[in-house]
């Protein structure tokens, strides 16, 4: 198709209209900054408490991510009372894995669950899947849970870039538990001091539940069975 | 929306009952149903104050801080929500949190809210002072959805912020929050 036969839509006017006050673009760009405008007055007259409510609407990464807009952003983000802020208990077994989750309410009510056997994926969602989970309340998974997951998973693999750390090599990805803390805003320190000397067995059940990587067990078969096939050509 | 507004300040809801006066900051008077009117916090703790039996005199209630074309959009809410609302109980604080993360905003709420970003914090402003906690909830709701899709560099223009971080400060905290500066997000949302 030729496009100088395309016609010229009706809403861009006239190309006469070009420079004057007629013209599509400059109403269109009047209109957008008036909005800026009065966008800008707006939130100026909106009150604290209005804008905390507001604030405390975010889910964990979008409250993490404003972080970084100004001084005045990040205190009134961490003055939210995030409710999904908590210690996450892990323990890995070589059989079962065990999550427990504490949540801390701002009445000083606490909630402490056992929920090492539910679907895991429930875990992955922002934070308001995990207080919906603590609280008992059962919401579908959606697969965009998981889909934010492997992005975060997949954000780990980059290369190194440091010579003198063998340049192309993937660093070693984060450790479960840090990664979980990323996820659900929870300290990293915390998470460690609870955590770390519960994670030398090395079982990395988010990949293994993600599909990422197989399961430990069919590892340790694979491996056996390498290791009979080379005895066997031995 | 406006016109549709506009012409719905003289009708009446269903069924006859009392009628409240309000003006607004331009001193345009509205008559609302009692249940309507009611639906406001602030317009039943004044008719409370004022007793039943002042309810169906000719005093108007002033709302200073509301002005006429905001107050228009939120009667349009006002009625369609004392139509089609059921009572709802009082929720305990647990289930307040749960609303809080967990509400969706309803397809006619998302249709009502589907306006510039200003207006809705006017309507957000008017409804926390006549203190509509449900409306007020579902625009908070609507810009935190907004602020989802939006860049730091974006929000930093929208609302006219100045990054007072220094250079160093900043790249500080995108390490910290690298993890999740690769959005905006896939999720839906109305702007």
């Amino acid at each position: 198709m030729d496009i100088r036969l395309a016609k010229r839509p009706a809403e861009l006017g006239s190309k006469k209209d070009h420079g004057s006050k007629d013209c599509f673009y400059l109403k269109e760009r009047t209109r957008k900054l008036a909005e800026v405008k009065a966008c800008r007055e707006a939130w100026r007259t909106c009150s604290h408490h209005l804008w905390m409510d507001v604030l405390r609407r975010l889910d964990v990464r979008t409250y993490r991510r404003l972080s970084r807009v100004s001084r005045d952003w990040q205190s009134n983000l961490q003055d939210v009372p995030r409710y999904n802020k908590g210690i996450f208990y892990l323990n890995f077994s070589t059989k079962l894995q065990f999550l427990q989750f504490k949540t801390f309410f701002p009445n000083g009510h606490e909630c402490f669950e056992h929920i090492g056997h539910y679907a895991p994926e429930l875990f992955f969602s922002p934070a308001r899947c995990i207080l919906v989970h603590t609280l008992r309340i059962k919401v579908p998974i959606q697969e965009v849970h998981i889909d934010e997951v492997r992005v975060h998973w997949e954000g780990c693999q980059f290369r190194k870039l440091d010579p003198a750390h063998g340049v192309g090599r993937k660093q070693h990805p984060p450790f479960d538990y840090v990664w979980w803390g990323k996820v659900f805003g929870v300290s990293n320190l915390s998470v460690v001091k609870k955590l770390h000397y519960r994670t030398a067995f090395g079982a990395h059940p988010l990949k293994i539940w993600l599909g990422i990587e197989p399961s430990n067990y069919e590892h340790t078969l694979w491996r056996a069975r390498q290791k009979q096939v080379r005895l066997s050509t031995y | 929306m406006s016109t549709a507004a506009s012409s719905s300040t003289s009708e009446t809801i269903a069924e006859p009952g009392l009628k409240i006066k309000v003006s607004t900051k331009e001193g345009e008077v509205f008559e609302l149903d009692e249940k309507v009117a009611k639906m406001s916090q602030v317009i039943r703790g004044i008719l409370e104050d004022l007793g039943e039996q002042n309810g169906g005199d000719d005093s108007v209630l002033p709302l200073t801080q509301v002005e006429t074309r905001i107050f228009r959009k939120i009667l349009v809410w006002l009625k369609y929500h004392a139509g089609h609302d059921k009572e709802e109980a009082p929720k305990a604080e647990e289930d307040e949190i749960i609303a809080r993360f967990c509400e969706e905003i309803p397809e006619w709420d998302q249709k009502f809210l589907n306006v510039d970003q200003a207006v809705i914090l006017e309507i957000m402003l008017a409804a926390d002072y006549l203190d509509i906690k449900k409306l007020r909830g579902l625009c908070c709701k609507t810009v935190a959805n907004i602020l989802k899709t939006k860049t730091v560099e974006q929000i930093r223009e929208m609302y006219g912020i100045e990054n007072d971080f220094t250079p160093e400060e900043e790249e500080e905290i995108r390490k910290q929050t690298a993890w999740c500066e690769d959005e905006p997000p896939r999720q839906g949302s109305n702007h």
